[in-house]
């Protein structure tokens, strides 16, 4: 099960990447959860691999955090939304400078 | 343990004090008690510390008293300490007892004066200073001592300092001061690096061990310590601050730049005799200088019009016999001018204050005349001075002065041509003081009627210790009458215990009659000036102006003091003026200001630039995040 | 063996549909590829022996917070970026480049990991299966964690509600 640590990698890969080219919030967004699922994986392979329990652990507790940050992160989109009328990533500079 | 000798210069510091803090609100009376009483205390002191010195045998006559540690830092340590020697001790009594006599005429010179309280305060902190150069008994308290002097001095030079030009001479007297501490300085340095003390008892007992006979360190150290005094003491080059001085209230002039600060070189000197005398370049060096001193400001002397400055410049030259003295390794000798001219030249400065004060103001002498018709004991004090100074025998001035014109002919470090140009010294002298009391006391009256109804007599508090100095020019030489003339020089063998014999030059024996023969040669030269005096001024008034007028160029070189101010302002000050200029603009403005400055713009800068990078995109800073992270982990990869 | 095949192919499906995600232009489209990549993954985690994490994955992930996404998708009523399509500004070619970088050197620093077998805690409880060792962990060692894993939903929740309220 050694490529499972590949396929973690390569996930995370395109999570980034997705974050980086996209310009709409919510694909963002999921590109995010992309990412926290790919360390999810490798968590897994490793407690598999070690057998330890400790990455099973880890990979629970990550999944209900990451259920609480998309509740608020979808909140906040929202509210954008209602400031903006807008979800597209290049028209959110207010905090520049 | 506090002995009484302690008090002895403690007593002017609380004058000097109270007299600072709160003389303002005494009436004047106040101010002059407290004053007179801290030095005639001070000189009761100084008496009997004389005699208990005297009651001890010659060879035990060191009487140190240590007050408390003053500073230790690693194997450097000073004490507050005080000793009394013979030599010390007879500086004592000059200080205070000249001091306590130029005090009480002061409380007639300055009765109308509104800053009555500020002059005392100063003269009771001078004689403190002074007092403390001649009791310490380490070179730093001398030195703390001769900087205490060096800023009296400013403070009475320009005690009127409403007058611009008397503000400018204080400063000129203590910039010029400076340049001379600043080789007392480096000299202290090299004592204290070959000796590891500064104290007198370790630096002198060792001098002989540790410095070779007329090896360079030797030289070095007296040379540097001899700046200082050239500063001091106004010897060339750095004389110019005395003519100047003059701008200072007359008793200042009297006490100060006549009796006792300027003199304090010529006791450093003598103090440190086993220094000097293990270097005989230097003291070829003092000797050299002191009597082209002694002829160069008697040269100046001769046409001068200020009865101040007459005196300053005879000053300058009778402190050049003092160091011709000190030079030809006559400490002693040296020590007894310092003595006797102390008594002679207060007086004749008291006597020029008291004239001052009788013309209400007037300095000039070519509007004085025939003034011992209104101001009889002036001009009979005035008339002692003069002869004592001029070197009449029997008078204190004959003694000291033959003896040095002696030592400097015979002396094994002397040498027959110094002896001439002292001779030659002597002459313009007698020269130009008996032209100074003749054309101020004697001749037709010069001065205008309005002037002329308000001379009088000055004042008892100013006449009585005239009358006193008098005495004291008259008798104050037979403490040191020569073997030759039968006496037995208590004066010599007084301060013989504080000079070591050094080195290997054997003192010539000359026989009496040399010795007769050279006084009888001075007291002629004496006699020659006199008599040209007598001959331009009374008989024949018409000649000095013809000889002026027929050596015109001579007599402005020499009425225009050679244009040494001249030359010095125009090499120093403006060239110390110009220097800081260029480095003012060509370095402190473009380099330090623009290093300051630049680092506020470069910070301004930075702080534009660097703000650019918060844009508000998130995209952007998850770029960031990721330059970040790739950073590491490459270098962890690596 | 043949799980392993299986897990090829699962992993496969994973990556197609997680590089369809990021280039979907219709974020409905792209929110669905997601849940087909989590299920993906949710099969990849039976095969490792992690049965409880895989439930977990297809009720929480793909069933709540995936739901989420599509919801609020609609909510806001996107409409498909057609101007300028995805400009690929300097900015963002430096943002692919370093991601690459990052993802080479993920996969350098994997292939120089030695696997160290310790003694994994599961030899303690050897012979049950996930759940179980997962349920006797959760409530023993990792206690801690578990507390503040309840207290950071209530945040969640209480924040949602008081971020999405509307303004009267």
């Amino acid at each position: 099960m050694d490529f499972q640590i590949y396929v973690g990698i390569i996930l995370f890969l395109i999570g980034t990447l997705g974050f980086v080219i996209r310009r709409n919030i919510i694909v963002c967004f999921m590109c995010i959860e992309l990412m926290l699922n790919s360390v999810n994986l490798i968590f897994v392979t490793y407690s598999h691999q070690l057998k330890s329990a400790i990455g099973l652990m880890y990979a629970f507790i990550i999944m209900a955090v990451a259920a609480a940050e998309v509740a608020i992160g979808l909140a906040i989109i929202i509210m954008i939304h209602r400031l903006k009328n807008t979800v597209d990533m290049d028209q959110l500079n207010i905090l520049k400078g | 343990m506090f002995n009484y000798i302690a008090a002895i210069p403690l007593f002017p510091a609380i004058g000097a004090l109270i007299n600072g803090i709160l003389g303002t609100r005494f009436p004047k009376s106040l101010v002059h008690i407290i004053a007179l009483t801290a030095i005639g205390s001070s000189f009761a002191l100084s008496v009997k510390a004389f005699f208990q010195l005297l009651s001890l045998p010659p060879d035990q006559r060191i009487i140190e008293v240590t007050l408390y540690q003053w500073m230790a830092s690693g194997d450097f340590s000073i004490d507050v300490a005080f000793l009394l020697d013979p030599l010390s001790a007879v500086m004592l009594l000059v200080v205070t007892g000249v001091g306590f006599l130029i005090h009480i005429y002061s409380t007639g010179y300055m009765h109308h004066d509104p800053s009555y309280s500020r002059f005392f305060t100063y003269l009771n902190l001078f004689v403190f200073a002074m007092l403390l150069l001649v009791m310490g008994n380490n070179f730093l308290m001398m030195f703390v001592g001769w900087e205490g002097v060096g800023l009296c001095s400013y403070l009475l030079i320009g005690f009127w300092f409403d007058d611009h030009a008397n503000a400018s001479a204080g400063k000129k007297a203590f910039v010029v001061n400076r340049v001379g501490d600043f080789g007392f300085i480096l000299g202290m340095f090299m004592i204290f690096i070959i000796f590891g003390s500064l104290k007198y008892s370790d630096v002198f007992s060792r001098a002989e061990s540790l410095l070779p006979y007329g090896g360079i360190m030797a030289t070095a150290i007296t040379l540097l310590l001899f700046v200082g005094a050239t500063g001091k003491s106004a010897q060339i080059p750095l004389y110019v601050w005395l003519p100047d001085a003059m701008a200072g209230p007359t008793p200042v002039s009297a006490l100060i730049h006549a009796a006792t600060m300027v003199t304090a070189g010529v006791y450093m000197i003598a103090r440190c005799n086993v220094l000097y005398s293990l270097a005989p370049f230097s003291l070829g060096v003092v000797a050299t200088i002191g009597a082209l001193t002694a002829i160069f400001a008697a040269s100046m002397g001769l046409v001068q019009r200020d009865i101040k400055k007459v005196l300053a410049y005879s000053t300058i030259s009778q402190l050049g016999y003092m160091f011709l003295g000190v030079g030809v390794a006559a400490y002693s000798a040296g020590v007894f001018h310092l003595m006797t001219h102390a008594f002679f030249k207060a007086l004749l400065f008291l006597g020029a204050g008291s004239v001052i004060h009788a013309m209400g103001g007037e300095q000039d002498i070519m509007n004085m005349g025939g003034l011992r018709k209104h101001i009889p004991k002036t001009f009979l004090t005035f008339l002692i001075g003069t002869l004592a100074i001029a070197g009449t025998p029997g008078l204190a001035g004959f003694f000291s002065k033959d003896e040095i014109l002696w030592q400097a002919f015979s002396s094994p470090h002397g040498h027959p041509l110094l002896w001439a140009v002292a001779a030659v010294a002597a002459g313009m002298t007698s020269f130009y003081m008996f032209r100074l009391t003749f054309l101020t006391f004697f001749g037709k009256e010069r001065m205008d009627e309005h002037t002329k109804h308000h001379i009088h007599e000055s004042p008892n508090s100013m006449v009585i210790p005239l009358m006193i100095l008098a005495i004291l020019s008259v008798l104050g030489g037979y403490v040191g009458v020569p073997e030759a003339l039968g006496g037995s020089n208590h004066f010599h063998h007084f301060l013989d215990p504080i000079i070591k014999k050094v080195g290997k030059a054997e003192p010539h024996h000359y026989s009496h009659a040399l010795e007769y023969g050279l006084m009888l040669t001075s007291v002629a030269i004496a006699v020659v000036g006199f008599i040209l005096a007598y001959t331009m001024y009374i008989r024949r008034p018409d000649l000095p102006e013809r000889l002026a007028n027929n050596f015109q160029g001579l007599y402005k070189l020499l009425f225009n003091k050679y244009y040494v101010d001249e030359i010095y302002e125009f090499i120093f000050v403006k060239g110390c003026k110009n220097l800081g200029t260029l480095l003012w603009l060509k370095f402190d403005v473009p380099v330090i200001d623009g290093i300051v400055n630049g680092v506020g713009k470069v910070t301004m800068y930075l702080g534009e630039n660097v703000r650019k990078i918060q844009t508000g995109y998130i995209q952007h800073y998850i770029v960031g995040i990721l330059i970040g992270v790739v950073v590491v982990l490459g270098i962890f990869i690596f | 063996m043949i799980t392993t095949y299986i897990s090829y192919i699962f992993s496969l499906l994973a990556i197609v549909f997680a590089l369809s995600t990021i280039f979907q232009r219709n974020p409905v489209y792209s929110a669905a590829s997601l849940i087909v990549v989590m299920i993906a993954l949710a099969v990849n985690y039976l095969i490792l022996n992690a049965e409880f994490i895989a439930a977990i994955q297809v009720i929480v992930y793909a069933g709540a917070i995936m739901v989420l996404f599509v919801f609020v998708v609609m909510l806001l009523n996107i409409k498909e970026v057609t101007k300028k399509s995805e400009q690929l500004s300097k900015g963002r070619l430096f943002g692919i480049i370093l991601s690459v970088l990052f993802g080479i050197q993920l996969i350098v620093v994997a292939l120089s990991a030695k696997t160290i077998i310790t003694k994994g805690d599961i030899l303690k409880y050897a012979g049950m299966d996930s759940t179980r060792i997962i349920g006797k962990v959760l409530f023993s060692d990792y206690l801690l964690p578990f507390e503040v894993v309840s207290i950071v939903l209530i945040v969640g929740i209480i924040g949602a509600v008081v971020l999405a309220k509307s303004k009267e």
